[in-house]
């Protein structure tokens, strides 16, 4: 089955669609919604909604973490074909996807034709992602502030090439920016609460790992939060438990790539 | 993993909202998670994959018809490894896509 939505219109132009009138106004309207979507369901529904009001095929937002060393995670939000979804998790590109390695190291949003294609794994990423109906694809890094490594890139396709390849792009790159941030954010503050209610973290766990964070010795951190150094150490040990972490510091630090502290 | 113990469950089918529109999938080994949910716009599916020590996907996607649902099953290459699992899962999607919001 070939992926379509009831709002496709693949043979219009971008700058048609962005020059209407309205253009933005649809689109804030849509994205205005997102930090106040309650679930996952919702999101979905706005991210579809979003794809048609930018003018895109399909779009999918992925939050994931930057930092090769810690635990990876991938988070998908699909309003685009699951199929080629599928197809990409049985191959496990994830480290060759080349719009993610893109979103790693840059903030500007970028046609997929600027992207280089270097290795065959990355050409192979690419021509999946065309056999399923995002031959053009527009990607959006969505960059993290602070210490926290968890990205996000929205990527919004056609199936018509060179779709985004139009100098008319200004309002959709201004657009799709704030989508993708809004997107991200919603993400990061969705992901802590549920780690938070799951693991029963107190206000005091967040000021413990934070002070960890900072590098403070137990004695230090006894001495600020007015407990004792075996307490400290205690909280510590069933904070690692938790968290399933050898240690406080690799605790502080899965609390920071999830937006905790 | 901050989610390991939540994914440890070693249940097959955990939860059925009082509406009956809600459904979570859990194979045995706690790999492989889905979440079910019919909404007005479909059947919302949220599906939880640690590939791997250390690695997990999640999806997030809305099926609008029973069509586009098995073609993702079809797709799917897990269920070769889980065929218990997806059977449900099929069956729990066919019922929901029946129920009555």
């Amino acid at each position: 089955m070939s992926y379509s939505t009831p709002n496709s219109e693949p043979c219009r132009r971008l700058q048609d669609v962005v020059g209407e009138q309205g253009y933005a106004a649809g689109v804030i309207d849509v994205i205005q919604k997102i930090s106040r979507a309650p679930d996952r369901e919702m999101i979905v529904e706005l991210l579809h909604d979003a794809a048609h009001a930018l003018g895109a095929e399909q779009a999918l937002f992925v939050s994931f973490i930057r930092d090769e060393d810690s635990s990876e995670s991938f988070r998908f939000i699909l309003a685009c074909n699951p199929v080629w979804c599928m197809a990409y998790q049985n191959q496990g590109w994830y480290a060759n996807d080349p719009w993610l390695l893109y979103a790693s190291a840059h903030s500007e949003p970028t046609s997929a034709t600027e992207i280089p294609l270097r290795t065959k794994a990355q050409r192979d990423a690419a021509a999946l992602a065309a056999q399923h109906g995002m031959s053009a694809a527009y990607v959006v890094p969505a960059p993290s502030s602070g210490g926290l490594s968890r990205l996000g890139v929205l990527i919004l396709a056609s199936s018509v090439p060179g779709y985004f390849d139009t100098p008319a792009t200004g309002p959709l790159k201004l657009m799709a920016r704030t989508l993708s941030m809004e997107l991200h954010e919603w993400w990061v503050r969705h992901i802590r609460t549920e780690i938070i209610a799951k693991n029963r973290i107190t206000p005091q766990d967040l000021e413990l790992l934070a002070c960890e964070r900072r590098g403070m010795s137990t004695k230090a951190i006894a001495e600020v939060l007015q407990l004792t150094a075996g307490s400290v150490d205690n909280r510590f040990q069933r904070l690692n438990g938790k968290f399933q972490t050898p240690n406080r510091r690799a605790s502080a630090r899965l609390a920071a790539e999830y937006g905790l502290i | 993993m901050p989610f390991g113990n939540a994914m440890k469950r070693p249940s097959k089918k955990t939860t059925t909202s009082a509406r009956d529109l809600q459904r979570n999938v859990a194979s045995h080994d706690g790999a492989i998670l889905f979440v079910l949910k019919r909404t007005g716009a479909g059947l919302h599916m949220e599906r939880t994959h640690v590939c791997k020590p250390n690695m997990r996907v999640q999806h997030a996607m809305m099926f609008k018809t029973l069509e586009a649902f098995e073609c993702f099953y079809i797709a799917d290459e897990a269920r070769y490894q889980y065929p218990l699992i997806y059977q449900q899962i099929k069956r729990e999607c066919y019922e929901l896509f029946d129920a009555q919001l």
